[in-house]
């Protein structure tokens, strides 16, 4: 079964060599069986939304299998907007994603404003990360705000996977991806509450390895429509790889 | 790869968990046990960590005694600890296998005093304990405090943020070891073969409220070889619990 891994990171690992470049990421994947990935940029979460963006477009350009999703900062807004101006035309590029100063607060709503506005012309999916309940709770004041776009809320809320379940059962915008704790009960309560067609497989790797989020899916004995949903048809659609020429 | 290897987990639970919504009872652990082909699990029951460890224990021994291939595991918590003498002088003799701290998530430190105490009456005892890790810095604390243990001291959970200070721990301290849980990163599990050898890890679940399919899979995935594969999931445990 073909899958689309819909949250992976170039760079960022601790272990020397690992998804540093895109021969290495190519080298996770194949090994894992996965057809497809969508790569963010540790460098531009971290360090330099320009230049980490910058490296990631070369990396997904040579890549066939490996898409790329741009990484804005709410500290560099200028930058983030410019830097989306240089690269979301760019086929390669399906997503967008914010993130603010620190890794598990919020994105405040009102600093990224600015660039959710400039980024609404391309029509593409937003990225938000909810690694808690406070997160969860923007990014479902986001979605109802720009409630036009889709909303991928990328962690699932981590340990409070249930408030991202709800905040997804609140909007029909909402997108969960299934990373965060590998707990196995949080994937089939969303299926419960949203349906399977807004849910996503993500990894979050190299942090996590695609085959331990893999079993996850597994050990919940999904029906393989379902399966096949969550793990790629799902991402081809949101992503409109559907109707790409 | 595996399949035909008695697989042994060190680290699994059963009993009420608030912060899972996984059916934790024993059925439940023995169906994920049967469903992944693992032979024996050391569990221990949840009432132990959260509320007392004296019903707790109570409760693992009479679940273990049911179930030939549940290993019973201890849990002290020294906050409740008053005198040197306690229930812990008798685990050996009570068949408890191992036993487990769980020092963040009950909220005390390794150099507590409390905690000291323990530790020489757990040295008579000579049995494994297990510690979970969480944050950067509680292993080596923990290390410090119960460097004399004449028994293996296993790190469980270590991840990303502890998996170095885990390493070094263990090149300098023969008798730590490491359990494979919270090892899912991409190229972790290799990288503690490589740096201190896979006769020192042991294959760890944390069942039923984590998916035994992912820590498996992270086994089956790693570039280590099938002989590794066999000490992390039968050998070294067989021979650290005296199975």
């Amino acid at each position: 079964m073909a899958i689309f891994d819909v949250h992976s990171f170039l760079g960022g690992s601790y272990i020397p060599g690992i998804s540093h470049n895109g021969a290495s990421v190519n080298g996770i994947i194949q090994a894992r069986q996965i057809e497809s990935t969508l790569l963010l940029s540790a460098h531009a979460r971290h360090i330099d939304p320009v230049s980490g963006n910058r490296i990631l477009k070369a990396t997904v350009e040579q890549n066939p299998n490996l898409y790329g999703c741009l990484v804005t900062h709410t500290n560099r807004i200028e930058a983030s907007i410019s830097v989306m101006r240089e690269l979301m035309t760019n086929r390669k590029f399906l997503a967008m994603a914010i993130v603010g100063t620190h890794e598990n607060e919020p994105v405040q709503h009102i600093v990224a404003d600015d660039i959710i506005n400039a980024y609404r012309r391309y029509g593409k999916p937003l990225f938000l990360f909810a690694h808690n309940a406070a997160m969860v709770t923007t990014v479902l004041e986001i979605a109802k705000t720009f409630n036009m776009l889709k909303i991928v809320m990328v962690g699932m809320g981590g340990h409070d996977w249930r408030n991202a379940i709800a905040a997804a059962h609140e909007t029909t915008n909402i997108y969960l991806d299934t990373s965060g704790v590998l707990d196995q009960a949080k994937l089939p309560a969303a299926i419960e509450a949203i349906g399977a067609h807004r849910i996503l497989f993500g990894s979050g790797s190299p942090h996590v390895d695609p085959v331990a989020a893999l079993g996850l899916i597994d050990e919940c004995g999904l029906a393989p429509e379902t399966r096949r949903r969550i793990l790629h048809d799902n991402a081809i659609k949101v992503f409109g790889l559907d109707q790409a020429v | 790869m595996i399949d035909n290897i008695e697989i042994i987990d060190v680290n699994t639970m059963f009993g009420p968990l608030p912060a899972a919504a996984s059916d934790l009872s024993v059925d439940a652990l023995e169906e994920m046990m049967q469903k992944h082909g693992i032979r024996s699990c050391c569990t221990l029951s949840t009432v132990g960590v959260l509320l007392d460890q004296n019903s707790g224990n109570s409760a693992t021994r009479a679940a273990c005694s049911e179930h030939a291939h549940l290993l019973p595991v201890a849990t002290v918590n020294p906050q409740n600890v008053f005198t040197v003498d306690g229930p812990y002088t008798r685990f050996k003799a009570d068949g408890f296998r191992m036993v487990r701290l769980f020092p963040s998530q009950q909220g005390w430190t390794a150099d507590y005093a409390p905690c000291v105490s323990v530790a020489k009456r757990l040295e008579v005892e000579g049995l494994p304990i297990m510690a979970d890790v969480k944050e950067p810095g509680e292993a080596s604390r923990l290390v410090r405090a119960l460097m004399a243990h004449p028994a293996p001291l296993i790190l469980c959970g270590v991840g990303e943020s502890t998996l170095a200070e885990s390493i070094f721990l263990m090149r300098s301290h023969p008798g730590v070891f490491i359990e494979t849980s919270n090892l899912v990163s991409v190229g972790a599990l290799k990288q503690v073969i490589e740096c201190v050898g896979a006769d020192r890890v042991l294959y760890g679940s944390g069942a039923p409220s984590r998916p035994m399919a992912s820590s498996l899979a992270i086994i089956r995935a790693a570039e280590i070889d099938d002989e590794q594969r066999a000490q992390i999931l039968n050998k070294n445990a067989t021979s650290l619990l005296g199975l």
